[in-house]
């Protein structure tokens, strides 16, 4: 097989002028909050990579989150499958199945060591040998630890993959746990969220083309470019949560003038994740929009902290109290956003080094 | 000399599906075993859980029909709790299911279905003047002129050359078992892409209404999108999303979904289907059918106004619809005798599901294996009944129902459709029926759409805002036990969840789901399931190593396997044992 | 758009993010206009009120130059009242705007042909004035 062809030259055959990728580039570092200068330079680094070889496994799950990959609007799926990886194994989306699949996955394994990237959809069951998750006679368990031993690097996307997720929860049946406990010699990246916002997942990979190596992550593992604030800190109902102006119930008066749903149960405040800003499936909404409370869904364990309707302040994770008192007393409005706005650019110049 | 064919992955379908064939010397299928390989235990981990809250996670069962979990959750909680819904509520929730539908069969179409059918590789010999000429001879949808299948085509040929092939790589093109010719085969692989960005856009409906997709939130006692019509909308920034611009939007994505239906959907499904004809002689599945009713004008409990009745057909009998009733514990039952699971009363028992119980026992072999065996059990699916009958649920269901039930727009576009083919209506029975089933579904629910969006907007003229009913939600209004059934009309089929709520805590919650009833294994008496029993119905591999026969048929009842496999346990006790032979 | 506070809406909110901004912008231009670096402000990483932005976009005003871009949906840009700032507004599928940012620099690069699409230009070019050159009529070009 020839030399593979970069991403710029497959681009100038299609007749796509660099501009795109320039602006492709500045949405990236919007996105992932690189410094806006940096776009140039990315943009260069993308020509010059050659198509990622990705493997997919799903596992336990619920297809949630490759569902969410294929509304991503920036990069497209199209673009993504044509210009940016080749995607050489996806359960839901290639083209055959039984044993011409697995023998797809095992070239591509073959062709590209040490240099594929692994994407897990879903949580590895390990109870009774693994028995209550397999794939073409095989556990999942032993999919992955085959699979994951060539690969550059993992990234785990959505709640399951990354945390456990909802086989996770109590009771846990099936002895179900995230890949980070299997997988503990190759770099992970964690995208959760249930699912996760679509390009978040895209960004991530793009990032991950651009410059061959992993972004900033978090103490769990989740680029602080999508994680690194609350969703409270971001949302457009802070305003209201400074001037202590809450929805009492679902349908309430407040509730129809988009008032703070911490009384509902929101648990924007203690939930790491980008929908207020990126919001979802083009920018359209999310949750606390459209007047639900969030659920927490990017949170470790987030189904088994108390109840999705229970204010924050009855619930039992993370700093709970303090949010509770300042609901209570409601704050000044604007500090708190220049305050965000600095420690924003203080996380971008951090990345400087890129 | 029997030959055992093992397809594992079967891939395009939501989840984990196995089959195993048993094959002739001439190829042709003398048994076939369906066995989902998955399971996670989400009704387990529903037990002791705020029924308000139980949507969340039944949605979670799956991501592809999203929403169909959630909806049946939330009717299931009203229905125990006698908890009514406003008007407006009821629209919104019948324009989501609707939007899903529409989203869900066009993706199903072009992203799961139609590699079955379409030889990419072929694309690249055809002709983009008479592929254009093709397209415009078909439909007046405006992507058609000959540079544009020439772009198309370069596209896929850069790609290619390209020499990485992904998820288009080791295809089974070639097989003789394509009948296509090379600009039909273009024109579909544009539409393959075109649907991708389509449904994109579409799926804004849900992200209005629900903030988000997959997985819209939903709320017990109605829609927790409030309505701010006052709101300065023209600021971009207003109070909620269900403003005059997000309804805007709302509308526009209606318009968007009818028009790829009425001009790419039906009639790239009719140019498909007339080229594998013999698809329509085979493939039939158990001629039992089962729907539960959907799509309310009134409200849940007034079954006059479901736009999709309730019945089941028996033995291909249109003229005969017998009543079904969810809460006869002499009809649904759900059976174990070739599932990894055990009963306390004994595995060749059926149980209704609100007695329910799912003990995980997996008896299969030890992994890696090569093959099941499948005289014991062999999935985690278990077998639903309707009165001891094997009953195929879905599109093809629902349309013989409408057309059973004199439904005039259904006996009209069906009679459009088999007429341009020139088949009878015995042709539905099978696999192109089925196929075709959930294209003409689709334009009569699109077709419902704006009415129901009519109605939305001229409630909130009239001044009526109101999505949600506050009565019940207070868990001290409850009584100290009930329990409730929730159904829908699932994309692939008819699906009920039952509840049982006791001190304001979930004591038991029991999905019978629509890929259970087809995918299911072999019951007590040996029938096979849907899946099972289409697969052997005139079935001959041209090629074992190329299962191309067995994918057309399996995905031609759009299996969601994530959706199948489901897990009671009444006791909460740690009843799971496991036996690896 | 009330003023009498009862039901407060988000357009009404000003944080003084446009003002903090315009500060930024200010000692940012002051460096460039010294020969120092180009500087660039990602809007849709601030959170900004849509009164706040509309601020912003009424302090900068518009100067001489505007132009529009159609790669990979529309893009507008403009030069501002004050030269060397220019405001970006790039829109993906659709209507969305896709990414917003404020440039300090003489021109912004995405104005500019880059070299390997000049490169890929002039072959075309000399290709297709090879063909026209050739004896026979040729058909009518595909990509056109």
């Amino acid at each position: 097989m020839s030399e593979q062809e970069t991403i710029g030259e497959l681009l100038v055959k299609r007749g796509i002028s660099r501009r795109a990728l320039l602006k492709y580039a500045g949405y990236l570092a919007s996105v992932m909050a690189l410094p806006p200068t940096s776009s140039t330079a990315m943009a260069q680094a993308l020509a010059n990579a050659r198509r990622q070889s990705v493997i997919w496994l799903s596992f336990q799950e619920c297809t949630g989150c490759t569902e969410s990959l294929t509304r991503s609007f920036s990069p497209t799926i199209e673009d993504m499958i044509f210009d940016l990886i080749s995607l050489d194994y996806h359960e839901t989306l290639q083209a055959v199945s039984g044993y011409a699949a697995e023998e797809a996955r095992m070239q591509a394994m073959k062709e590209n060591k040490g240099k594929y990237v692994v994407v897990v959809d879903g949580s590895v069951s390990t109870k009774d040998g693994g028995v209550y998750s397999a794939n073409a006679g095989k556990t999942n368990l032993e999919t992955l630890q085959e699979t994951a031993k060539d690969a550059l690097a993992l990234i785990s996307v959505g709640t399951c993959a990354a945390f456990g997720g909802i086989p996770h929860a109590k009771p846990n049946p099936t002895g179900a746990v995230p890949v980070s406990d299997i997988i503990t010699d190759k770099p992970i990246i964690n995208i959760p969220g249930c699912p996760p916002i679509a390009e978040a997942i895209a960004g991530t990979v793009a990032y991950l083309v651009t410059f061959g190596k992993i972004p900033e992550l978090d103490h769990l593992g989740r680029p602080k470019a999508f994680f690194g604030d609350t969703i409270h800190d971001r949302c457009y109902r802070r305003p209201f949560y400074d001037k202590g102006l809450f929805a009492k119930s679902f349908d309430d008066e407040g509730a129809r003038n988009g008032w703070c749903l911490y009384e509902v149960g929101c648990k924007g405040p203690v939930t790491y994740n980008a929908c207020a800003t990126l919001k979802w499936n083009g920018g359209v909404s999310f949750p606390i929009q459209s007047g639900h409370g969030c659920l927490g869904c990017s949170e470790p364990d987030f189904w088994d902290r108390g109840g999705f309707y229970k204010p924050l302040s009855s619930w039992t994770g993370g700093n709970a109290a303090i949010i509770g008192g300042a609901a209570a007393a409601g704050a000044v409005v604007g500090a708190a956003s220049a305050l965000l706005a600095r420690r924003r650019k203080a996380s971008a110049s951090g990345e400087k080094g890129s | 000399m029997n030959e055992r064919i093992v397809v594992d992955p079967i891939t395009r379908i939501e989840g984990h599906l196995r089959i195993e064939a048993e094959t002739g010397s001439d190829g042709s299928i003398t048994g076939a075993y369906s066995s989902g390989t998955m399971v996670r235990g989400i009704e387990l981990i529903l037990k002791g859980r705020d029924p308000r809250e139980a949507w969340a996670f039944a949605q979670r069962i799956c991501g592809v029909c999203t929403l169909v979990h959630g909806i049946a959750s939330v009717r299931a909680v009203e229905n125990a709790l006698d908890y009514k819904i406003p008007p407006n509520a009821q629209l919104i929730r019948n324009l989501m299911i609707a939007a899903q539908y529409v989203h869900d069969h066009v993706m199903h179409f072009y992203h799961l279905h139609a590699l079955d059918w379409v030889d990419v590789v072929s694309a690249l010999k055809a002709d983009p003047a008479a592929t254009s000429q093709l397209a415009q001879s078909i439909s007046s949808w405006p992507k058609s002129s000959p540079g544009y299948f020439a772009d198309t085509q370069k596209k896929l040929k850069n790609f290619v050359e390209s020499g990485q092939l992904g998820i288009f790589a080791n295809g089974f093109w070639g097989n003789p078992g394509f009948k296509l010719p090379p600009e039909a085969n273009l024109m579909a692989v544009a539409h393959y892409l075109e649907a991708l960005a389509w449904q994109r856009e579409v799926v804004k409906l849900h992200t209005i209404f629900g903030g988000k997709n997959p997985h819209p939130n939903f709320l017990v006692g109605g829609a927790p999108s409030p309505i701010s019509v006052d709101s300065t909308a023209s600021s971009g920034v207003s109070a909620t999303a269900v403003n005059m611009t997000g309804l805007g939007q709302v509308k526009t994505v209606i318009d968007s979904m009818k028009t790829f239906v009425e001009q790419v959907y039906l009639p790239d499904t009719l140019a498909i289907a007339s080229f594998y004809k013999d698809w329509f002689a085979r493939g039939e599945g158990v001629g039992n059918f089962l729907t539960f009713g959907d799509f309310p004008e009134k409200g849940m409990d007034d079954p006059s106004s479901w736009l999709i009745p309730s019945g089941a057909i028996l033995g291909r009998d249109l003229n005969t619809i017998h009543p079904v009733d969810l809460n006869d514990p002499e009809q649904i039952q759900e059976f174990v005798s070739h599932s990894w699971y055990d009963y306390s009363a004994g595995k060749d028992r059926g149980l209704h599901p609100y007695e329910g119980e799912t003990n995980l026992d997996y008896t299969g072999p030890k992994p890696p294996y090569e093959q099941l065996d499948v005289e014991q059990s062999y999935s985690w699916l278990k077998s639903p009944r309707w009165k001891g009958n094997v009953m195929e649920v879905g599109p093809l269901a629902r349309v013989l129902m409408l057309y059973a039930k004199g439904h005039e727009p259904t006996k009209e576009l069906a009679g459009m459709a088999l007429s341009k083919l020139d088949l009878p209506l015995e042709a539905m029975f099978s696999t192109m029926g089925r196929t075709a089933a959930r294209t003409l579904e689709s334009k009569i629910i699109v077709d419902q759409m704006s009415t129901w969006y009519d109605n939305l907007i001229a409630n909130i003229r009239g001044g009526d805002l109101a999505v949600h009913n506050e009565d019940k939600w207070e868990p001290s209004s409850w009584p100290k036990e009930a329990r409730g059934v929730g159904f829908m009309e699932a994309p692939r089929g008819a699906l009920a969840h039952w509840v049982v709520i006791k001190d304001g805590k979930i004591d038991n919650y029991q999905a019978v789901v629509p890929s259970t009833w087809n995918a299911g294994p072999r019951d007590a008496q040996g029938q096979p399931g849907p899946y099972e029993a289409a697969l052997m119905d005139r079935h001959t591999l041209y090629d074992p190593k190329q299962p191309l026969e067995i994918q057309r048929t399996i995905h031609s009842f759009d299996p969601c396997i994530a959706c199948a496999v489901h897990v009671v346990d009444p006791d909460g006790e740690e009843l799971m044992k496991i036996q690896v032979r | 758009m009330t003023a009498d506070g009862a039901t407060p809406t988000l357009y009404d909110i000003s944080t003084g993010m446009a003002m903090s901004l315009m500060q930024e912008i200010a000692e940012r231009l002051g460096i460039l206009a010294e020969g120092g670096e180009p500087h660039a402000i990602d809007l849709l990483g601030i959170p900004m009120s849509k009164r706040d932005r509309d601020e912003l976009e009424a302090m900068l005003g518009r100067g001489e130059v505007e132009v529009t871009l159609d790669v990979a949906g529309a893009s507008r840009l403009w030069e501002t009242q004050y030269s060397g700032v220019w405001w970006i507004r790039h829109f993906g599928e659709g209507e969305r705007v896709a990414s917003e940012r404020i440039e300090i620099v003489p021109v912004p690069e995405i104005l500019s042909a880059h070299r390997l699409d000049m490169a890929a230009a002039a072959r075309r070019l000399s290709d297709e004035l090879a063909q026209a050159n050739e004896p026979i009529p040729q058909e009518e070009s595909a990509h056109v």
